[in-house]
């Protein structure tokens, strides 16, 4: 909530200078929001730029009908922010709009979603059941847990991944879909948090493509 | 010709005045299909110079922008699967 509130005070800050830089940056902001939202749901690949298509999106993701008037806002603020930056329009008018894309920036980041944190990465995996080396050397696992939109622990997975994380990141819900065929059936050990010697091996996946998600704070 | 128009009912002064009340529109439609595009422009500089086209952008987002403020937080999201190979 800081930064938003950082955010907002920058921006009224700027407004004064110039009120159609200020909207441009809004819209920015707004575009960065609704791209952090459709990537926990996996449809940020789908997303080319115009707001009101990440509604759509966002209905096909969450398979249900989102209220008309989430579309209808985004659609208008579209066209305020086009009318703003492209014709002349009175100062008083161009405040308006900022005021009313800070509100709508308010309501994208009310949007209730779930999150993906990095609980343990580089994990070796192996093809056996016994995790008898050699480990897995084209592939490393990332256990993710995974919270409710009420920040409620909701489950924890591991997935392959090439990539490198580091826990406590939160992540985007991004697959490599280009490396079809992923990988089959995989095991890890998981340390004993009582005894540090003490290992028990679990079962990583069954099948699964590549995870590649990305920190959110870098979409 | 002349004999034809009386056949009809319709002296020659009647399709006279009839050319005449209707060649006003017939023109007026030539003239907007042929200069439609300065006609649009006259009309988007006049939309542009009063501003109405923001105003009522933010008339629409003054009456819907409540609703959807408190629609926003009821969405419900569902888990997004886990693709496998080959879907």
């Amino acid at each position: 909530m800081a930064v938003t509130v950082n955010f907002e005070q920058h921006l009224l800050e700027e407004a004064a200078a110039s009120p159609t830089v200020a909207i441009m940056r809004l819209t920015l902001e707004i575009d960065r929001e609704l791209r952090k939202l459709l990537a926990v749901t996996g449809r940020l690949g789908q997303y080319r730029g115009e707001m009101p298509e990440a509604i759509e999106l966002l209905e096909m993701a969450n398979g249900i009908k989102l209220p008309r008037e989430l579309k209808d806002t985004l659609t208008q603020f579209w066209s305020l922010r086009n009318h703003v930056v492209h014709s002349q329009v009175s100062e008083h008018l161009a405040l308006r709009a900022l005021d009313y894309g800070l509100r709508i920036l308010r309501m994208v980041k009310s949007i209730p979603r779930h999150s993906y944190v990095v609980v343990r990465a580089d994990i070796p995996v192996y093809a056996n059941s016994a995790c008898r080396p050699p480990a897995r050397e084209d592939v490393r696992g990332v256990m993710l847990e995974t919270f409710s939109p009420e920040g409620e622990f909701m489950n924890k997975q591991v997935f392959p991944t090439t990539r490198t994380y580091l826990p406590g990141e939160s992540v985007s819900w991004e697959w490599n879909r280009q490396n079809e065929k992923g990988w089959g059936p995989s095991w890890y050990q998981e340390l004993d948090p009582d005894d540090s010697g003490k290992r028990t091996i679990k079962s990583a996946w069954g099948e699964s493509l590549e995870f590649a998600g990305r920190n959110l704070n870098e979409i | 010709m002349l004999q034809g128009a009386y056949l009809t009912g319709f002296s020659v002064k009647d399709w006279a005045d009839l050319l005449h009340a209707a060649a006003w529109p017939i023109v007026a439609l030539i003239a907007i299909f042929r200069f439609h595009s300065v006609v649009e422009s006259l009309l988007e500089r006049l939309i542009r110079a009063e501003g109405l086209g923001v105003k009522v952008t933010l008339a629409k987002l003054d009456k819907e922008l409540p609703k959807a403020e408190g629609e926003a937080r009821r969405v419900r999201p569902q888990l997004p699967s886990v693709p496998r190979p080959g879907e």
